[in-house]
């Protein structure tokens, strides 16, 4: 809703002076990370107001928000644009994540979000080729639901993990049967870190930005215990990803005393030897979407201070840490095959 | 003739219970316009429900909210305990549609647009009303006309028992969970035509109650027992009133109300995470004097209010760096209203009304910090009744006007200036002489301007639309009475449907930005109810028992768009069907009374599916009391058993109602 007004927006104030590049009525573009170039997508998918974008194995999966107050929808696309299926997800699906079961190649997670006090964070897993979704797994398979407001979902080998944030948790399933194998409860016992966000996997841990303190958790998948953690700055960190021997942290805003927020405008650098604060690069401010391309870009999705500060998408060469900034403000994006799938801010 | 629209005009008392409703009336000319007599149930144009002094003490209700709950035709939403939230919507209109009236003087809260009735404790209280559209006669202030609903809380009025000049009462309650209220009452006789009326109390509660948190909506799954906490309570509330007879139809009625509570708030159940770090400090202050008269065939009424609200909220476990927040705001309102009736033949009444308020909004947000609005209400209205038939009409002109500084947000725009008309059109038929049985119909358009709250904080700054609700009512209303030496007995109906629409309705959406949200006019809700009263009273020399039994029917839709997943969806927190029943008998040596509250399903989302769906419950509770004649003075005990069954439920999604508890009260009357 919000992106097709500021799309019919857009379009009014064009003035007749301006070049008479072919308007492309596409919120939706891919962008290739080496050359910049912007290739329109699913230019009539019929979704103005997306709330997540997932791609992989040439598929993309966008959802919608059900007007915050009911269930969105997963609707799938091929590369071409043409629609798959549609299928009623949760509240606030925001991640459909691939994942390894007896039917291998076959089933992807999708995370509902929920909100806020709701409890209603969910999991859901749908045949990612015929669209069948059957919604509360992790509920039905262990007898409890996930909690408050869901972060991320991410399957690694033959487990996953979920991030549920106001919970406090990181439920770790067996992809195989859903069934738990460990909660963990993050904020007991040391090292730990409270508000898990978003994760990524590499080399058998997990990489798990946390808001309390502002930190990156690494968490041993095979001890499923918090092994390490590495201190941020005091800006809520986001979005992250690995690319040769480090890991990359998106480092968005805080909040003051008095509800007052500011804007960070860093993108941290971890080195996973010693796990430690690297470097630091400053890229465009409140940085908070993260994704690695092809392990040698990284991608960030800054979203601006929703004034005068517009959006950005900064392409980071991970090898010198150069950066470029791409003609399309991606806010949210997703990577597959060496390219960038995302949608523009309407910021 | 002349007794109907004088009964119109006094608001006079309903004698419903003792038969007399339809029967004479020539003693109420003796009757001073300030009497204090609850508005009539049974000839309203408007639904009214009545709860009496007598009746609150029956049930032994504590708060305003508990009272509400019994009424028909309202959405309680309750966020659990003594200290939680409640706050109150009238027939599927959302609570920013009901004005809470204090001795017909407005409650307001500009920022919210709503008042939590938890806060208004019931010690001094005369009567409760609830008009559903609008309370009848014309005598009233111009924000009372522009409600959708009028809750009216009245301060009861000092009366000496012969040559006495002092009446001190001193009551304390105490229940589970660390509740313990005391209170003192003292009402003195100053002179032949000043009286005045002190009234304060203080409450606390520690609120941990046990509850068993279930791990899935349909209650199916794990579950484990867990408590409350970070909940505890403190108020105090003082009441100061003065009574002054001016002439021999006129009064100046003043008060002094100070309330300043503590409360922890618990906030929802988040699963596998307990935790507890905020807290509210609220201060209510106000004034406020009201001068009422009656000559010839005028009437006149004028009010004074000065408001003050200052409310601090903080999180000492804020995620940010101090670990650390707090936001404060202040509302200081002036508030003038002026009414005048003018009778100039029998059947016809006509009155004017005009209302004038400034408020002012401070905070230490970083957003408007500094937002003035002045609003100007004016009335006329006309009431022509005729044998049988009573015909009302009126039109409200809303003019309102906001100022506050702008911030630099996209899409923001000025605060908007806001005008309109809105009528009202009523009629009350009474179709045979003698029959107990009256018609009535109603439809009345309300317009409610957006909050501050909406305007300025969290939202990106629009020109918002107000909300407009119209309202269809037709009922029927019909009483029996058969006297004798050895019973009496009464019976009393009353049944409503209403068809209501709200339009432009209010909608927060977030954005991108979770700390931003945007609110838009966005949404269409139909509203198709029926409300159902049934009281019956059998009283013998000895003894008397009360029965009375409401019940409500919702149907309350989303109309917004035929494509939305929520479309003819049951409104949120709003049941289909729910009920109340209540039994209260005197007995010789004890009185007994027990209620029952049925709450049907209800859904937490807008959407109707099973994972937020809210089961139906049923909340019982038993009351008993006795009174003993000690030398010089009463004593009143009493006893309850709330939630008899041990019932867990929630009213809203993510919190728990308290279990079985208990309360014991003594009150002695000097």
């Amino acid at each position: 809703m919000l992106a097709a007004t500021a799309l019919t927006f857009a379009a009014c104030n064009k003035t007749p002076d301006e070049p008479s590049t072919p308007v492309v009525n596409s919120i939706y573009w891919r962008v290739d990370p080496t050359t910049l170039e912007a290739t329109p997508i699913l230019a009539d998918c019929g979704i103005s107001n997306p709330y997540s974008i997932s791609v992989f194995d040439n598929l993309i999966y966008l959802t919608t928000d059900g007007g915050y107050s009911s269930n969105g929808d997963v609707v799938c696309f091929n590369l071409s644009g043409l629609k798959q299926w549609q299928a009623e997800a949760g509240i606030l699906p925001s991640k459909v994540e691939p994942y390894e079961n007896v039917n291998t190649n076959l089933l992807a997670y999708v995370l509902n979000e929920g909100l806020w006090g709701g409890n209603n964070a969910s999991l859901g897993s749908i045949n990612r080729y015929r669209g069948y979704m059957t919604n509360n797994v992790f509920r039905n398979a262990n007898h409890r639901s996930l909690g408050d407001v869901a972060q991320d979902v991410v399957a690694y080998g033959h487990k996953a993990y979920v991030s549920v944030t106001f919970s406090n948790t990181i439920e770790v399933i067996d992809t195989r049967n859903d069934t738990v194998i460990k909660q963990i409860r993050m904020g007991e016992g040391s090292p730990t870190a409270s508000n898990p966000r978003k994760i990524v996997p590499h080399g058998g841990k997990i990489y798990v930005s946390c808001y309390d303190p502002c930190s990156v958790v690494r968490i041993d998948t095979a001890t499923l215990q918090v092994e390490a953690i590495c201190q941020l700055g005091t800006y809520r960190p986001e979005g992250l990803g690995v690319a040769g021997d480090k890991l990359f942290v998106a480092s968005t805003f805080q909040i003051d005393e008095q509800s007052v927020p500011s804007y960070d405008n860093k993108v941290y650098v971890v080195d996973l030897g010693t796990f430690t604060v690297d470097s630091t690069i400053t890229v465009g401010l409140n940085p908070t979407v993260l994704k690695v391309v092809d392990g040698s870009h990284v991608a960030v999705g800054c979203v601006g201070n929703y004034a005068d500060e517009k959006a950005s998408l900064v392409i980071i060469n991970a090898n010198d840490g150069s950066q470029r900034r791409a003609t399309k403000a991606l806010y949210n994006f997703d990577t597959d095959g060496g390219f960038i799938y995302g949608y523009e801010s309407t910021y | 003739m002349k007794r109907i629209v004088l009964i119109m005009l006094t608001l006079a008392v309903a004698t419903a219970l003792h038969g007399q409703d339809t029967l004479r009336r020539t003693t109420l000319d003796e009757v001073s316009v300030t009497a204090q007599s609850a508005p009539a149930t049974l000839r309203s144009q408007a639904p009214t429900q009545v709860v009496t002094v007598e009746k609150i003490e029956q049930s032994g209700a504590m708060q305003l909210s508990d009272v509400v709950r019994q009424m028909a035709g309202v959405t309680l939403k309750d966020y659990g305990g003594v200290g939680g939230m409640k706050t109150v919507s009238a027939r599927g209109l959302g609570s920013q549609f009901s004005t809470l009236t204090i001795d017909g003087v407005a409650v307001t809260d500009a920022q919210n647009g709503q008042v939590d009735l938890g806060r208004y404790m019931l010690g001094n209280t005369a009567y409760i009303s609830l008009s559903q559209g609008q309370q009848d006669g014309l005598l009233q202030s111009a924000r009372a006309f522009a409600a959708g609903s009028v809750l009216n809380m009245e301060t009861r009025a000092p009366s000496f028992f012969l040559a006495e000049r002092t009446n001190l009462k001193m009551g304390v309650d105490a229940g589970s969970f660390g509740l313990v209220s005391p209170s003192l009452s003292w009402e003195q006789k100053l002179s032949e035509r000043l009286s005045m009326s002190l009234w304060a109390n203080y409450l606390r509660s520690t609120g941990d109650y046990p509850y068993t948190l279930y791990y899935t909506p349909d209650h199916q799954g794990q579950s484990s027992r867990e408590r409350r906490f970070n909940s505890q309570v403190r108020t105090a509330t003082a009441d100061l009133n003065f009574f002054y007879q001016l002439r021999r139809n006129q009064t100046l009625v003043t008060k002094m109300h100070l309330m300043s509570g503590f409360h922890a708030l618990p906030g929802p159940v988040q699963l596998y995470n307990p935790k507890g770090s905020e807290f509210t400090r609220e201060t209510l202050a106000f004034i406020q004097t009201k001068w009422r008269g009656r000559q010839g065939n005028w009437q006149w009424q004028a009010i004074g209010k000065a408001q003050y609200n200052y409310d601090f909220y903080e999180d000492t476990a804020f995620n940010n760096p101090s670990h650390y927040l707090s936001n404060n705001y202040s509302q200081m309102e002036g508030y003038l209203s002026g009414s005048a009736v003018w009778s100039p033949i029998k059947p016809l009444s006509l009155g004017l009304a005009t209302d004038l308020a400034l408020n002012h909004l401070a905070s230490n947000l970083n957003v408007y910090n500094d937002v003035w609005r002045r609003s100007l209400l004016a009335v006329a209205s006309a009431c022509f009744g005729w044998s049988r038939i009573e015909l009302n009409a009126n039109l409200l002109a809303t003019l309102i006007g906001e100022e506050a500084a702008t911030r630099d947000v996209p899409g923001s725009e000025r605060p908007a200036s806001y005008s309109r008309l809105s009528p009202y059109a009523g009629l009350t038929l009474q179709p045979i002489e003698g029959l107990p049985l009256r018609l009535r119909y109603f439809f009345k358009e309300t317009y409610r301007v957006p909050n501050f709250s909406e305007m300025y904080f969290f939202t990106i700054p629009r020109n918002l639309r107000p909300e407009r609700a119209e309202q269809h009512n037709v009922g029927l209303t019909w009483n029996y009475y058969q006297g004798g030496d050895s019973l009496t007995t009464t019976c009393l109906l009353t049944l409503d449907g209403y068809l209501n629409h709200i339009t432009d309705k209010l909608i927060a959406i977030p954005t991108q930005n979770m700390f931003l949200w945007s609110m838009v006019n966005l949404g269409l809700v139909r509203i198709a109810g029926l409300d159902l009263k049934a009281e019956t009273s059998w009283q013998w020399p000895r003894a008397s028992l009360i029965l009375s039994v409401t019940y409500t029917y919702q149907h309350a839709t989303d109309r917004t768009n035929p494509a939305d997943r929520t479309y003819a969806n049951q409104i949120p927190y709003t049941p289909r069907h729910s009920g109340n029943l209540q039994l209260y008998a005197e007995l010789p040596w004890i009185n007994v009374g027990y209620s029952v509250m049925v709450v049907g399903e209800r859904y937490s989302m807008r959407q109707n599916s099973a994972d937020y769906r809210l089961p139906p419950y049923a909340d019982h509770g038993l009351t008993v009391d006795r009174s003993f004649d000690l030398p010089g003075a009463t004593l009143r005990l009493k006893a309850q058993a709330l939630n008899l069954l041990d019932v867990q439920y929630e009213v809203v999604r993510s919190y728990p109602m308290m279990g079985r508890n208990y309360r014991v009260g003594a009150i002695v009357e000097f």
